[in-house]
């Protein structure tokens, strides 16, 4: 089972969250705001991040992206680097923002609008969870 | 990382569009963030993640769904009826949107809600070399009530939509074999919140914001949309969009 970290200062979301991914026999920890967020990335390496944009600032769940997928060689969170990004928004509909894999994109690996259905939310963790190493 | 939207000359339209973007954080992060959040709580109630449901209690939760639908509908609605009225910032004039592709696109991604109802759209009786002088994401959101209506109110019938040259004008053309509209309707169709009765019987959530999406995005291009309908057989939209030079 995976460790999971939700970064999203929307604390209802989390608890229906943590029910499912709890449910599922996941390990699930949260953060609300983005430099809590950081600062939970190195206690609990996490092998999932779950990342809402819109929370203290507007586009703070960029900058944690960013942060975690920076490639400098003395980037605090290149042990991260890999960690798979679901970003979580409602955003999207009202934003230029381009989300992806691409140079020219927020650097994450799947984006899904709010509001997501368990099913589909539970695949994608599945899915993501597929690709990540996941520590015993 | 973010794409901009380009700026025009016009210092009113932009404060308008500063308005409109402050407008839209606040409905979006006030609004549509916490209903957003409400329904995937509900989801995971409704699918028992967290125990198993009476029968009651999974009928309640599934009318508490669709209300939360019908508010994030209107939510949304609202957002695009707020942009149709500003616009982007794009240029008309020096903006040119090919349209078979963006008509293609509209029909795409429609197919699975008209799968679903049982509607057959039909989208290839376009002319190819169509362009004309609008920004494109203008032209996706117009498409998309258009297309999203005819299929909507078309259960179990079929929508074409067709396009050519008229003069210097693209024709668009979106009919439908679907419920109609009544002639007492005819005049509040592009009205904000208007809903004809035979409307309504079919689909009791609908927003009625849909059409004046459309006008607003129209008037503003200086597009022209005619209506041609009886109830019970069908309506026929025809909107003639400035073709630009290709």
């Amino acid at each position: 089972m995976a460790t999971i970290l939700m970064i999203d200062d929307d604390a209802d979301l989390a608890a229906a969250l943590r029910v499912l991914l709890e449910g599922k026999g996941h390990q699930f920890h949260t953060a609300a705001n983005g430099e809590l967020g950081l600062r939970r990335v190195k206690e609990i390496g996490p092998d999932l991040i779950i990342l809402d944009v819109m929370m203290d600032r507007y586009t703070e769940g960029f900058r944690v992206a960013q942060r975690l997928r920076d490639n400098s060689d003395d980037s605090e969170y290149a042990a991260y680097r890999e960690v798979p990004i679901l970003v979580l928004t409602a955003v999207h509909r009202t934003t230029s923002f381009r989300f992806g894999p691409n140079e020219d994109s927020l650097p994450v690996d799947e984006l899904l609008e709010k509001p997501v259905s368990a099913d589909r939310l539970m695949a994608t963790v599945e899915r993501l969870l597929g690709r990540a190493v996941v520590r015993p | 990382m973010v794409s901009p939207r380009p700026t025009s000359q016009n210092p009113d339209a932009d404060r308008a569009r500063g308005d409109l973007g402050r407008f839209l954080r606040i409905v979006t992060h006030d609004l549509r963030q916490p209903i957003a959040a409400t329904r995937t709580i509900v989801s995971v109630l409704a699918g028992g993640h967290a125990g198993p449901l009476l029968p009651s209690q999974t009928d309640l939760v599934a009318r508490l769904g669709r209300r939360l639908e019908f508010m994030q509908a209107l939510v949304d609605d609202l957002i695009d009826l707020a942009t149709a009225n500003v616009g982007s910032g794009v240029d008309a004039a020096r903006s040119v949107t090919p349209l078979g592709p963006a008509i293609g696109e509209a029909c795409s991604r429609i197919q699975a809600i008209a799968h679903a109802a049982g509607v057959v759209v039909q989208c290839d009786g376009v002319e190819d070399t169509l362009a004309v002088h609008a920004d494109a994401a203008d032209l996706a959101l117009m498409l998309d009530n258009l297309v999203g209506n005819a299929v909507k109110y078309s259960p179990g019938g079929r929508v074409s939509v067709s396009a050519d040259r008229v003069g210097d004008t693209a024709r668009v053309v979106l009919a439908d074999t679907g419920i109609g509209i009544p002639d007492e309707a005819r005049a509040h169709l592009f009205e904000e919140f208007f809903r004809a009765p035979n409307a309504k019987a079919i689909d009791p959530l609908g927003t009625g914001l849909g059409l004046a999406i459309v006008k607003a995005i129209a008037d503003r291009y200086g597009f022209t949309i005619g209506v041609e309908s009886a109830e019970g057989r069908g309506t026929t939209v025809t909107v003639r969009l400035p073709l630009a030079a290709t």
